[in-house]
């Protein structure tokens, strides 16, 4: 004992606690004194004494209050109490302390001999005692402790003992069981359970097992038999352990493994399992089908058999690799023989099978891929030359030698291709810092493993990013041979060769993003297994998600009354699988709709496989329904949108790729005269396209198809059947197809006719534009015309009064003159001169101040009947002809007389006359010519009747066209001198005699003036 | 001979007036000359005039006013007007009174002496003859 006993000594006498403890130190305790009873609880508490001498005479409270409490504590109950008293030492009081809980009692006086023997013998006691209870207690929770249910039944099958487990098991208190039968409990049976173990350990005396359920559980008992010491059969011993998860593990387990099997049977991949030794243990159907052999004939043999010769040393590395305890997944392609003994290809994927971290089996996956390898080859041949060139380009090589300390020293590269590869020159290289440099800072780890490996001297070939000179990342694959100096016992050079498989790499990343979709694909797919009759289709089996498929919650209730025969919605479609199955001993993909349990219908798709021997067809379903709705809803999307594309009246046309026809609807056909299956296919430009637009439009469709992009909206001319031109406006836009040109679908409108009117519209606009700017014109220049004469009147005005103003001065020269000559008859010659001078301007004057005021003013018209010829000659002989000028008169003398006021006529021929004159300076001809017209004039005037007309001609200049119109107006001249009133007045004075005034002239050939004039009427005359 | 035809020229212009008297007296005409219409009719009262030779347009009283009166008081007076204004419808007005005729200034002088002369041998005493110049 490690430490020593603790013991607490009371007593209300402080000697005796004193001597006491002597004593009890002497004999190798440690002590306590305590005086009181609460003195004693508290070093109880304190001290936890393993024992108590406990007087009973205490002044507070007495021992055996202090017993009781310390008993009543479940701290302290355990401490050993031993009542000491002199007084109370009857054995009533004795047996008082004792009920109490005291562990001893001792009467005083006692010796103290006594006294440490009643303590070591008490102390012993209670270290037994206390082992004792120990056992008990661990035995207890041992039994209870244990997970499985125990109980232990006599020879009568009465239970006597069982476990909390068994307890909680059966569901009944230990206390309820004791006693009773074990097979009235456990089966609820008034006689012993039939196939109860029991039976059979009492006569083998024998462990016997048995699985039973019990209230949905189940539930596994183990029955030992207890022999007595003469061997015969004296109880039983039975373990009873829930095994309904287990049981549940291992249905699921089958299930699955039906499921997989059911998977490996029906997948068109072959499988194989086969040992370490390469002998085959199982093989699909396909792989059967492959070997055309039986499953007995395969089983067992090694797969070497069916490998191609070729191909077995790589199976055996494999194979020895695996036997190494290599546990990865192989993926390689091999030549296997075929049962006609043809080669065939194979892509496999073997795994190894552990159990217990030992590789005992091999999982073969393998696919014909002679197909595609054909395919591949075929290709990989006609690009081989290219690849070999291009592989040889674009590869570099290099070596390094490598110095002390694993210095890198380049000694040479293939520069140019290593420049084109990373985009620096190997003195760039250097300079940046060597290769390490360029790699990309990811695959730094990848570099510096591959170098350490390098450096141990293996040789290595790593896959690594770098980063070119322009920042684009490329993948390298590095081949790096160290050469080792056995003498130094280091790597000194490193060849190597570099080979840009970027494309490899990113061919590989999306290879392996859509494996994984495939992957995820697979393990998210919802698949129905079932197993059915053939003769019928009863579910014979089926998964859970099946029976969910069919709308049963649970599998055993759909098993139990799924018939298919009753349930394809379609008559006939069973029928038809059948006799696909029995023809080929399998359906692929074979859709067909299905009643549910609650009489809903939905479409399922499966495959399966004909068992004739076993009678039942086993295989995988899908329900596609939502695929075959959105099929259907996408078929009468397809059938609305072409029955619009059919009925609505525009032009709809679909165009390909090269302008290929697509789409011709019935609008189109009208317009062009061309049926749709006339044109579908060819070329839109070829056949509607006038043919000098063809070369551009063509250029344009290329960019539209190249980006996929068209202009909304245009408009061009097309050809129908009949040659006719046709214009349409078009809206256009391209229906792409993942990313990639699909066809242009056009709409367009027949605007030809539209724009005819549209143009028609136009230029009736114009014209009346032209009208009205016209009339507007005219109106303003008849407005100005007026301004002009009511200016002219003012004017006219004005110019009147000042003239006859002017007249009475002039009158006044006029006859101041005219008295000088006559007085200065014999004046000199200079005298006449000036004073003719003066007659001569007073004249002009005056002619001035006449025209004004014949401007001014109308004149009274004082007509008379006169000749014609006479005034013309009246007006000659006032103005003769200068001599450079010949005189033309016709004026034949029959004509009718005019009916005018002479002089203003004749003021007008003068005017005339003498314009004529000034028309010709250089010389010419005057014609003056009269006649007789009848015609009315182009206005065709009321006047109508007979006119004469007298015409007066020049060979002048003429006058230009622009002067044409303003010839009559007054204040025109081109004369310098005069002020231009000479023709309008003339026309005015002609007009106020009823006559008109009209010219013709062309530039350097004369101008005729010509009058024409009212005669005498028959009656007047 | 036994008297000159007299002649009485009208206008309120003095400077028209003695021009046209002094040419007229030059061809040997015995002249009076009136710077307006009442100036004239007072002459007119006193004098026998053969011709009367006037203008129209006349401040107070016009020439074919003049005229009219004139020929109240000497029936038979010759009238030639003179005019250098368009005034129409007092010419018009003149020539139905019976004015002999319509002169536009300035006067076409010749035309004047004319015009007298045929008046002298038509209207005027067959005996008044031509006179000291011719």
């Amino acid at each position: 004992m490690s430490e020593k006993t603790k013991i607490l000594v009371v007593d209300d006498d402080p000697a005796i606690v004193s001597a006491t403890r002597r004593l009890l130190d002497k004999a190798g305790y440690q002590t306590f004194p305590a005086q009181t009873g609460l003195e004693t609880l508290e070093a109880a508490r304190r001290h936890r004494p393993d024992l108590i001498l406990l007087d009973v005479n205490l002044p507070d409270i007495d021992g055996f209050e202090v017993c009781r409490r310390l008993k009543a504590d479940p701290e302290l109950a355990g401490i050993g109490v031993i009542i000491v008293s002199s007084t109370y030492t009857d054995g009533e009081s004795q047996a008082a302390g004792l009920d109490l809980g005291a562990d001893g009692y001792i009467a005083r006086p006692v010796s103290n001999r006594e006294l440490l023997a009643r303590l070591q013998g008490l102390l012993r006691l209670r270290a037994a005692e206390q082992a004792a209870r120990l056992r008990a207690a661990e035995w207890q929770t041992t039994f209870d402790a244990v997970g499985s249910g125990i109980l232990l039944t006599d020879d009568a099958y009465r239970i006597i003992q069982c476990n909390r487990a068994m307890s909680e098991l059966l569901g009944e208190p230990c206390e309820n069981m004791l006693g009773k039968p074990c097979y009235q409990v456990v089966h609820g049976t008034a006689e012993p359970y039939d196939a109860c173990p029991l039976m059979t350990v009492k006569k083998e005396k024998k462990r016997q097992s048995m699985i039973f359920e019990r209230g949905g559980r189940w539930l596994e008992v183990t029955v030992d038999p207890i022999l007595d010491a003469e061997g015969r059969f004296a109880g039983s011993v039975h373990v009873i352990n829930d095994i309904t998860e287990r049981k549940r593990a291992e249905d699921a387990l089958r299930e699955s493994e039906e499921k997989y099997r059911l998977l490996a049977e029906t997948t068109p991949d072959v499988i194989i399992l086969h040992d370490m030794q390469g002998r085959i243990q199982y093989v699909n159907r396909a792989g059967l089908e492959l070997t055309g052999l039986t499953a007995e004939e395969v089983i067992g043999r090694p797969i070497d058999v069916f490998i191609a010769p070729e191909f077995q040393n790589g199976i055996r590395k494999r194979g020895e690799q695996r036997a190494r305890g290599n546990g990865g997944l192989y993926h390689y392609e091999v030549e296997v023989l075929s049962k006609s003994g043809q080669k065939l290809c194979m892509e496999v994927y073997s795994a190894p099978v552990a159990r217990q971290g030992e590789i005992e089996q091999i999982l073969i996956v393998a696919r014909d891929i002679t197909a595609r390898k054909q395919a591949e080859e075929r290709l990989q041949e006609s690009e081989e030359r290219h690849r070999a060139i291009s592989e040889f380009i674009s590869d570099y090589a290099y070596s390094f030698r490598v110095e002390e300390g694993n210095r890198l020293v380049r000694e040479w590269v293939t520069a140019e291709s290593f420049t084109r590869l990373t985009g620096y020159t190997p003195q760039e290289m250097d300079e940046r810092g060597g290769w390490a440099s360029i790699i990309y800072p990811d695959d730094m780890p990848i570099a510096l493993a591959r170098a350490k490996r390098l450096f141990a001297g293996q040789h290595d070939v790593s896959e690594f990013r770098i980063v070119r000179k322009d920042g684009a990342i490329r993948w390298l694959r590095d081949h790096g041979h160290p050469i080792v100096d056995d003498v130094q016992q280091r790597v000194i050079r490193i060849y190597g060769a570099a080979q840009d498989i970027t494309d490899r790499k990113q061919a590989e990343e999306s290879l392996r993003q859509s494996e994984e979709t495939y992957r995820n694909l697979f393990q998210n797919a919802q698949v129905g297994l079932f197993r059915t009759r053939i003769t019928d289709g009863k579910m014979l089996e089926s998964n859970e998600q099946l029976a969910r498929m069919f709308g049963y919650d649970s599998r055993e209730e759909f098993i139990a009354e799924y018939v298919t025969s009753q349930n394809y919605v379609d008559p006939g479609t069973r029928e038809r699988m059948l006799e696909m199955i029995r023809r080929d001993g399998f359906v692929q993909n074979f859709e067909a709709r299905f009643y549910r349990k609650d009489r809903s219908v939905f479409w399922a798709r499966y495959s399966a496989r004909i068992y004739p021997e076993q009678g039942w067809i086993e295989g995988v379903a899908e329900d596609i329904t939502e695929r075959k709705q959105a099929e259907a809803q996408l078929l009468s999307e397809k059938a609305w949108s072409e029955a619009i594309i059919s009925a609505a009246p525009n032009i709809i046309v679909g165009l390909g790729e090269d302008s290929r026809i697509m789409i011709f609807n019935k609008f189109t056909e009208k317009l062009t005269g061309f049926k749709a299956e006339e044109v579908l296919g060819k070329s839109w430009i070829e056949l509607f396209i006038p043919p000098e637009q063809r070369a551009e439009l063509s250029n344009v469709w290329e960019q539209i198809v190249q980006n996929c992009l068209i202009e909304y909206h245009h408009e061009n001319m097309i050809i129908t059947k009949t040659g006719e031109q046709r214009l349409i406006s078009w809206n256009n836009t391209v229906l792409t197809e993942n990313g990639q040109f699909r066809m242009v679908l056009s709409i367009g409108e027949d605007i030809t006719d539209r724009k005819r009117a549209e143009a028609e519209i136009l230029r009736l606009n114009a014209e009346l534009e032209q009208r009205v700017e016209e009339r507007t014109r005219q109106l303003q220049e008849a407005q100005e015309q007026l301004v002009r004469q009511e200016r002219l009147a003012v004017l006219g005005q004005l110019a009147g009064s000042v003239g006859h103003e002017l007249r009475n001065p002039l009158a006044v020269i006029n006859n101041a003159v005219y008295f000088l000559k006559l007085v200065l008859p014999d004046a000199g010659e200079k005298v006449r001169e000036y004073l003719n001078i003066l007659e001569r301007e007073t004249h002009n004057a005056e002619k001035i101040v006449g025209d004004l005021l014949d401007f001014a003013r109308v004149k009274s018209v004082d007509r008379e009947a006169v000749a014609a010829s006479e005034l013309v000659r009246r007006v000659l002989d006032r103005y003769p002809p200068p001599e450079n000028i010949l005189l033309h008169l016709d004026l034949p003398p029959d004509l009718p007389p005019l009916w005018v006021d002479p002089r203003q006529i004749e003021q007008v021929l003068g005017n005339l006359i003498v314009n004529a004159y000034q028309a010709m300076p250089e010389g010419g001809q005057l014609s003056v010519i009269s006649d007789q017209c009848s015609v009315s004039s182009e206005q065709g005037s009321v006047e109508g009747g007979r006119w004469v007309r007298i015409a007066v001609k020049d060979t002048g200049v003429g006058i230009p066209p622009e002067n044409m119109g303003k010839l009559f107006e007054p204040l025109f001249t081109t004369k310098t001198k005069g002020i231009g009133l000479g023709l309008a007045v003339s026309k005015k004075l002609v007009e106020a005699n009823g006559g008109r005034i009209e010219v013709q002239s062309e530039p350097g050939q004369g101008a005729t003036f010509t009058l024409l004039l009212p005669i005498v009427e028959e009656k007047s005359s | 001979m036994s008297q000159p035809t007299r002649i009485l020229i009208v206008d309120d212009n003095p400077a028209m007036a003695q021009t046209t008297a002094d040419i007229l007296a030059l061809k040997g005409y015995e002249v009076r000359v009136s710077g307006s219409s009442r100036e004239a009719l007072d002459l007119l009262r006193r004098e026998k005039i053969h011709i009367l030779l006037t203008d129209v347009i006349m401040p107070e009283m016009n020439g074919v006013e003049l005229f009219v009166r004139a020929r109240k008081q000497q029936p038979g007076l010759i009238t030639f007007l003179m005019t250098a204004y368009s005034a129409d419808e007092l010419i018009q007005r003149g020539r139905m009174e019976g004015a002999k005729a319509i002169l536009t200034k300035p006067l076409d002088l010749n035309l004047l002496l004319m015009l007298i002369k045929a008046v002298e041998e038509s209207y005027l005493r067959k005996e008044s003859g031509p006179h000291s110049t011719t």
